[in-house]
């Protein structure tokens, strides 16, 4: 100890360690060196401090950890930048060059989506396989590249920091055992999805949750791997301990079940065209349908995919250091990128979230919305559970004329609630509902069946007014037509109404049963609901007036005009009998 | 007399972990070969009559956090 102040002290930068066990390798190598008397080393700063009696030549440093796949420079002779008691190891140059990928990166997205290059393809109904195929070439290629590439990319190169001394081939195999589990998984997860529905398919919150826990993973390797924030490296030595352990197996095992479960995983993680398809294949509900159409979208995901493996595998040297860099830079920012879609997903809504989405397209560009006469006039169809299209892309402060048909609306379907807007509106079965709405700001407006079950992602995403669309004058900002058939308060007088009034409660259950009213005279229904209702009882409908009845606590009015007597059925939206009302002369 | 001893050592995560452990065994002068897979933690060694297990597991687990699961011989 008392020696220590004799010795001479050198600084070296090590470049290839990360974790522990690569500091005491090297401090038992460097002690072997001629003139070497003690050694500390830190993988986190990636720096080793020598006491030495002579000193030690460099290139013998070198020689003696090269084999492990590290590399020795010197750095505190004339590091300037370098300060001695810094944390991390980046120099001035290192960030300068991140810097400059970083606006490369950036720069090529802005330069690719001006020039229309983030593709679209629509999902349609009774595709063939080698339209699928091509989906999964474009999928792969843009949204989905942001998801399953990125983490591909993180994964690889993590992998790549890690066993610097594998060659090209050796990289590329847990890389292509993530890419053959991913297919397996696609064709039979497909077939399941094909054979038992929506049990596979997860709600959009959750969904939305496991993008955002994807990003984070992403974006702390990819800091990792900038080695911008030391505590981000610092994760590292951490999280293999419990959480981390079998993720870390993964990148570190030369084990194919790792990669290949973790490829299998991405048949769950959200991207725009794999949840579309497993819609699709869920609208078909046929095993076999839905395992050709999965396997062949993983297929048409493959040739991107593999090229990015091999990419990440196969270079070497400097030009490695910079791919990490690069690799780095993409990953952070796919990882923001996808937290916030994955916010817009569990419902938590940013301005920007709808921006920058991939796979959204321009209004001008959504052959779903014609414009005609100032307004937006948007045609969808109910077909049981399902909406035909589901998503449509509308401009700003110009009137929605939205068309349902929902002659074939089953079940809750019947029942369309727009939560955003205030909006739940009964589908007649004869005819084709028009709801009007003016969209005030840009933003997704989700929409859905009240009981959540319809198509996923049904959505009208809300852009900015760039086609100088010169909206119509209409009245209010939201109104059902062809709602009421009988007196609203608010136009028409409405005094002589016949009040009659509905109590729900835990005591007394729907209460009476029955109620009597005289034919063509307007009628006001006031129900007083004491219970919170969930599901389809949230919404009571009359099927024969249209009639919607939204089941808040506290009471709620209804207005109509029977014209026929006979037995009027008040239901929940899926068309359970709840009460009903007697018509008479 | 050669022997082949079969062990596990828990707590092996990467390529440093493995060579830092076939390097230490290989000092002593009683083992002729020592292969680890890091993923697994198994670790074959071949030895000589001569070699001390207790010396070797407390070597191995005082470089890290490994914990030397003695198999039997083969």
């Amino acid at each position: 100890m008392k020696n220590k102040q004799h010795f001479h002290k050198v600084n070296l930068k090590i470049n290839g360690m990360h974790c522990a066990s690569c500091e005491v390798l090297i401090e038992r190598k460097f002690k072997k060196v001629v003139g070497v008397e003690k050694v500390s080393v830190s993988h986190t700063n990636g720096q080793a401090e020598l006491y030495c009696s002579i000193n030690p030549d460099l290139n013998q440093l070198n020689a003696s950890i090269k084999d492990h796949g590290y590399t020795v420079s010197q750095s505190s002779k004339k590091g300037t930048f370098l300060a001695q008691n810094k944390e991390y190891k980046n120099t001035a140059k290192d960030y300068f060059q991140i810097g400059v990928v970083f606006l490369i990166v950036v720069a090529g997205y802005l330069v690719f989506k001006q020039l229309g290059l983030v593709p679209s393809l629509g999902i349609s109904d009774n595709m063939s396989y080698g339209f699928v195929f091509l989906i999964g070439v474009v999928a792969a290629t843009s949204t989905c590249l942001a998801v399953t590439g990125g983490l591909l990319l993180s994964v690889a190169a993590k992998y790549n920091e890690q066993n610097l001394h594998l060659d090209g081939w050796g990289k590329f195999k847990p890389t292509l055992y993530f890419n053959i589990g991913r297919v397996v998984s696609y064709t039979i997860l497909g077939g399941l999805v094909g054979a038992l529905g929506s049990v596979l398919t997860l709600s959009p919150r959750v969904n939305g949750i496991v993008t955002i826990i994807a990003s984070a993973v992403m974006i702390i390797l990819g800091l990792q791997l900038l080695k911008i924030f030391p505590w981000a490296y610092r994760f590292q030595p951490k999280m293999p301990k419990f959480l981390g352990h079998k993720v870390h197996d993964i990148s570190d095992s030369n084990s194919k079940a790792a990669p290949f479960l973790l490829g299998a995983g991405t048949f769950f993680l959200p991207c725009g065209f794999t949840q579309a398809l497993q819609l699709y294949v869920l609208s078909k509900g046929d095993p076999m349908t839905g395992t050709l159409t999965m396997l062949a979208f993983s297929l048409g995901t493959l040739p991107a995919l593999l090229s990015l493996s091999a990419l990440s595998s196969f270079i070497k040297g400097a030009f490695q250091q910079h791919f990490l860099r690069f690799a780095g830079v993409v990953v952070v920012l796919l990882g923001i990128f996808n937290v916030n879609n994955g916010l817009t997903l569990t419902g938590i809504n940013f301005a920007f979230a709808a921006g920058p989405k991939t796979g959204s397209v321009l209004a001008a560009t959504d052959p779903n919305v014609k414009i005609v006469g100032g307004k937006q006039i948007v045609n969808m169809k109910v077909t049981g559970l399902n909406y035909s299209p589901h998503t449509f892309t509308v401009v700003k402060g110009v009137p929605v004329e939205w068309r349902i048909d929902g002659t074939q609306a089953e079940g809750c379907a019947q029942v369309i609630t727009v939560p955003s807007l205030g909006i739940t509106e009964y589908l007649s079965q004869q005819t084709e509902k028009v709801i009007t709405f003016t969209p005030q700001s840009t933003g997704q407006i989700p929409f859905s069946c009240t009981m959540g079950m319809t198509t996923r992602g049904s959505a009208f995403t809300v852009v900015e007014n760039t086609q100088g669309i010169q909206p119509a004058k209409t009245s209010g900002a939201v109104s059902g037509a062809n709602t009421t058939t009988g007196c609203n308060s608010e136009i028409m007088n409405c005094v002589e109404a016949q009040k009659i009034s509905l109590e729900v409660s835990r005591e007394r259950g729907v209460y009476p049963q029955l109620l009597t009213v005289k034919k063509n005279v307007p009628v006001e229904l006031t129900v007083n609901s004491q219970v919170p209702l969930g599901g389809c009882m949230s919404v009571w409908v009359i099927p024969k007036y249209n009639v919607t009845i939204p089941m808040k606590v506290g009471t709620t009015t209804a207005n109509f005009t029977p014209t026929e007597t006979g037995t009027l059925d008040i239901a929940c939206s899926m068309g359970s009998r709840m009460a009903q009302i007697q018509v008479t002369e | 007399m050669k022997t082949k001893t079969t062990l596990v050592i828990k707590g092996t995560h990467c390529q440093a972990c493995k060579a830092l452990i076939e390097e230490v065994a290989k000092e002593n002068p009683c083992v002729s070969s020592c292969e680890v897979d890091f993923a697994t933690g198994k670790t074959v060694i071949k030895h000589k009559d001569c070699l001390d297990w207790e010396a070797l597991t407390k070597e191995i687990e005082s470089l890290g956090e490994y914990k030397v699961e003695l198999g039997q011989s083969i």
